[in-house]
């Protein structure tokens, strides 16, 4: 099992170094373009600029990922502004805040984050005023409200790197070489980061797979949905009470359709010993 | 320990606030409006969460003081509950917090004062009850995170004024300086919740051990306060008797009779959707594949185990304590 992360990231020259080190591949270039690894237990999507095409390129994401997103892990990596955060800066967002909508977001921080953490602003238009001390960008707030969605808060999370500050307004406007640059110089926390969502996300991947023997029992027999949800959960219960043993030597005999089997698993889990560990 | 503290804007300058700010000068805050918006949101998950748990400043706006649910109770004719805090540092698999909040971080309320003005008006609007209970650690544990909420440190001498209010501190914490240093009330109950030790190390993660919480209590009986013990849950397993009479066993030989104000007992019971809640959060956990069913609503196990497990503890109570001090919590709603 891997754990698995989708970036969402605004320009081709924030998207270019993570696509050269995580080795992915374009797959689609119809909507938006959208690459993945090999194993497909990473991918990125170009969203282009703003909060409402970071949302969509969020949900077309979600979309093509063909597997269950429940479990997976979100990326926004983009720039931003602050009033005095030194250039190159990166920054973990604790806190989204959308500047039209005033909505909130508090991404949950269950890991040692791998940067420095701030508040988020996300604007509608290119701001250099910074009146407060939030990290000031356009993206966060669509990519959070849409890939909440799919995930939950502790695996959904916003790296912006500082671009801009208010000692940097007199310098020439940012090029792609520029901030293509500034992505790389952070490579080394946005691996980190990446590689603590994953271990998150295959900690819900496990949580929330199926138990042994479903596939078999569903071959075998004919489950309705509701019998299905039974099913799976007398076979997580069999794993923990008869742990090794195969279900299907004692089902095989006994059961011709799939209320048979349902009962009489349940049957011999309640006659199952609860043992504790250590009792 | 805490590393992120949201705080409700109204209550940035709060003095409880600013106090546990000076204890936690590393900490990472951020701001927001109401703490509902951080604990609240349907997209979190309980178990990742209790990796890390963030503490949450916040004032609470009404419902101070609820009335306790029915057959929960140590004697008292009018029982009542109080939070100061949700979700609890401990991560106790039976616990129904895990059920009942999509967040564990910790919501700790800093308008004490409120509480206590609710608490004081119930007391004058039943001049004629000899005493009324009052139960702090339902939502929480009321002694886990003293060095940070000073709970104790502030409701002792305001119980200490009211002396027709009883206070019960429940808890696992073998924390308890401030009740050392203390001068002893009568209406406060130190109330110990136990498993038996196989038991509690399998399902009581982060709680401090069996043996040393008897130490505690001890510590506690001999400077006089007044403990309990809350056999409640009741787990059911294969080894249950020879477990719980060595409990049982353990605590009255460590602790006098006399010293102890009640013991109470109480059946594993969660509403059914709840129960799905944590069942689907913690699917590896042996404890919730045992022989439990739904009655009435509820998941328990069924009425033949969880009778015959409380007249088993009971019959081994009564060879140590008068009837009158054993009480049976059958909580049939939360």
């Amino acid at each position: 099992m891997i754990g698995k992360v989708n970036f969402v990231v605004a320009l081709s020259c924030e998207a270019k170094p993570i696509i050269s080190h995580f080795n992915l591949r374009k797959r689609d270039s119809t909507l938006f373009k959208v690459y993945s690894n090999q194993d497909h237990s990473i991918r990125l999507i170009i969203s282009g600029i703003g909060s409402s095409a970071s949302l969509k390129a969020t949900k077309h994401l979600a979309s093509v990922s063909k597997d269950d997103t429940s479990t997976t892990a979100w990326l926004n990596i983009g720039i931003g502004g602050h009033k005095d955060l030194p250039l190159a800066t990166a920054i973990l967002a604790q806190r989204i805040v959308d500047s039209k909508t005033k909505q909130s977001w508090f991404p949950q921080l269950v890991f040692d984050p791998p940067c420095l953490t701030a508040s988020v602003k996300t604007v509608e238009k290119p701001d250099f005023n910074y009146p407060d001390d939030n990290v000031v960008e356009m993206e966060a707030s669509g990519f959070y409200s849409a890939a909440e969605s799919y995930s939950t808060r502790e695996i959904i999370h916003c790296m912006k790197i500082i671009s801009d500050n208010s000692q940097s307004l007199s310098r020439p406007p940012l090029t792609e070489t520029m901030v293509d640059e500034l992505v790389n110089r952070n490579l080394s926390s946005i691996k980190e980061l990446v590689r603590k969502l994953q271990v998150l996300s295959m900690e819900e991947e496990e949580r929330t797979s199926d138990p042994p023997f479903l596939q078999e029992c569903l071959s075998l027999w004919h489950f309705t949905v509701t019998q299905t949800h039974q099913l799976k959960s007398l076979l997580r219960k069999w794993l923990l009470l008869q742990p090794g043993k195969n279900v299907l030597d004692v089902l095989l005999p006994n059961c011709k359709d799939s209320r048979n089997v349902i009962q009489t698993l349940d049957l011999h889990l309640k006659n199952t010993p609860v043992w504790m560990d250590h009792d | 320990m805490i590393e992120t503290i949201y705080i409700e804007s109204e209550i940035r300058s709060h003095p409880r606030t600013e106090s546990i700010l000076s204890r936690f000068s590393k900490a990472r805050i951020v701001e927001c409006e109401r703490y509902g918006e951080v604990f609240n949101p349907k997209k979190q998950n309980f178990r990742l969460q209790k990796k890390k748990p963030a503490l949450i400043l916040a004032r609470k706006h009404g419902n101070f003081i609820l009335d306790a649910p029915k057959g929960f109770g140590i004697g008292g004719r009018k029982n009542y509950y109080f939070s100061h805090m949700l979700n609890c540092i401990y991560d106790c698999r039976y616990c129904f917090l895990q059920g009942m909040y999509r967040s564990a971080n910790y919501v700790l309320f800093v308008n004490y004062e409120d509480f206590q003005n609710e608490i004081n008006n119930i007391v004058e609007q039943n001049p004629d009850e000899k005493e009324i209970t009052f139960f702090s650690g339902y939502d929480c544990d009321s002694l886990a995170l003293e060095s940070v909420t000073r709970f104790v440190r502030e409701f002792l001498p305001f119980f200490q004024k009211h002396k027709k209010a009883v206070l019960e501190l429940r808890t696992k914490s073998i924390n308890v300086d401030e009740l050392l240093n203390h001068e002893v009330i009568p209406n406060c109950v130190v109330a110990y919740s136990f498993t038996p030790e196989n038991i509690s190390q399998k399902l009581e993660h982060g709680v401090p051990p069996v043996k040393k919480r008897i130490q505690t209590m001890k510590s506690l009986a001999e400077k006089g306060w007044r403990v309990g013990i809350r056999l409640d849950p009741l787990i059911y397993h294969e080894s249950y008797k020879k477990n719980y009479r060595k409990l049982i066993q353990e605590i009255f030989y460590t602790i006098s009779a006399e010293s102890i104000h009640s013991v109470s007992t109480g059946p594993m019971r969660f509403p059914e959707k709840m129960f799905h809640t944590i069942e689907r959060l913690y699917p590896d956990e042996r404890l919730f594949a045992g022989p439990l069913e739904n009655r009435n609503g509820l998941t328990s196990y069924s009425e033949e185990i969880e009778t015959e497990m409380m007249n088993f503890c009971n019959t081994i109570l009564e060879n140590h304590l008068p009837k009158n001090k054993l009480f049976s919590c059958l909580q049939s709603s939360f």
